[in-house]
């Protein structure tokens, strides 16, 4: 999997690109997770060209939305895929974040 | 039948992907469909190799697939500790946030995405057995 990293405006944003999966979720855990510990609070994330979640995906993403519901803010998620949604609505997960199109 | 071995570590749930992909070769599956399938030995052959408490690297993980009229039938044995997602109940998902617990959606995964799951133990190993409606 490979993490863009991009501001826009007061965003700071992360594009996902390819599997987040078992292995790639660490990457992620690492980048993301670092970044809201930093102080960054307005945090979207781009699924354009995310074609695999998996639990461990997921569970990262919630760590996350964890830290950021401390600060009364969702992250936001976008452009995401049918079948990715579907694995965020079995999950129960489609409240806890901001799910947008572009 | 197609099958596949994994051993018991991480960077092996990888050849899930490449193994599905050649099975699915002349079938007309969906790009769903096989999301499905590879969500499915995935959550399964992580679940193993995370919590199966099998000390051996070497220990293997047996993946067969076939279809037959009505569903694609997804077979996996292990040599872990006893467990029977079947029985697994997971914990209230509508919970707030604050008080949702972190992880162990795999077999939430599993399941939604099965249309049937039999589990049998014999032999020391975990025999799962699961079916998959082929698309219309």
């Amino acid at each position: 999997m490979n993490i863009i990293e991009k501001k826009e405006g007061d965003y700071h944003v992360f594009a996902l690109e390819g599997r987040l999966d078992t292995n790639s979720s660490t990457e992620l855990e690492k980048v993301l997770l670092g970044a809201i510990d930093n102080g960054m609070t307005d945090i979207a994330i781009d699924f354009m060209q995310l074609s695999y979640i998996s639990s461990s995906g997921l569970r990262v993403l919630l760590i996350g939305a964890k830290k950021l519901n401390e600060h009364k803010k969702k992250i936001i998620l976008r452009n995401m895929k049918d079948h990715i949604m579907e694995v965020f609505d079995i999950a129960g997960f489609t409240p806890l974040f901001d799910i947008k199109d572009d | 039948m197609p099958t596949l071995t994994l051993k018991n570590r991480k960077e092996e749930l990888e050849r899930i992907v490449s193994f599905i992909d050649w099975f699915s070769i002349g079938k007309n599956f969906s790009e769903n469909y096989i999301f499905d399938l590879n969500l499915i030995l995935d959550e399964i052959c992580t679940n193993i190799i995370r919590h199966g408490e099998i000390m051996s690297e070497d220990s293997e993980i047996e993946i067969s697939l076939e279809t037959d009229e009505n569903d694609c039938i997804i077979k996996v044995k292990d040599e872990g500790k006893e467990f029977n997602p079947v029985k697994y109940e997971p914990y209230d998902l509508n919970m707030k946030i604050e008080d949702r617990p972190v992880g162990n959606l795999g077999i939430v995964l599993v399941k939604a995405k099965c249309d049937e799951i039999n589990y049998d133990r014999n032999d020391g190993r975990n025999i799962l057995l699961m079916k998959k409606h082929l698309e219309s």
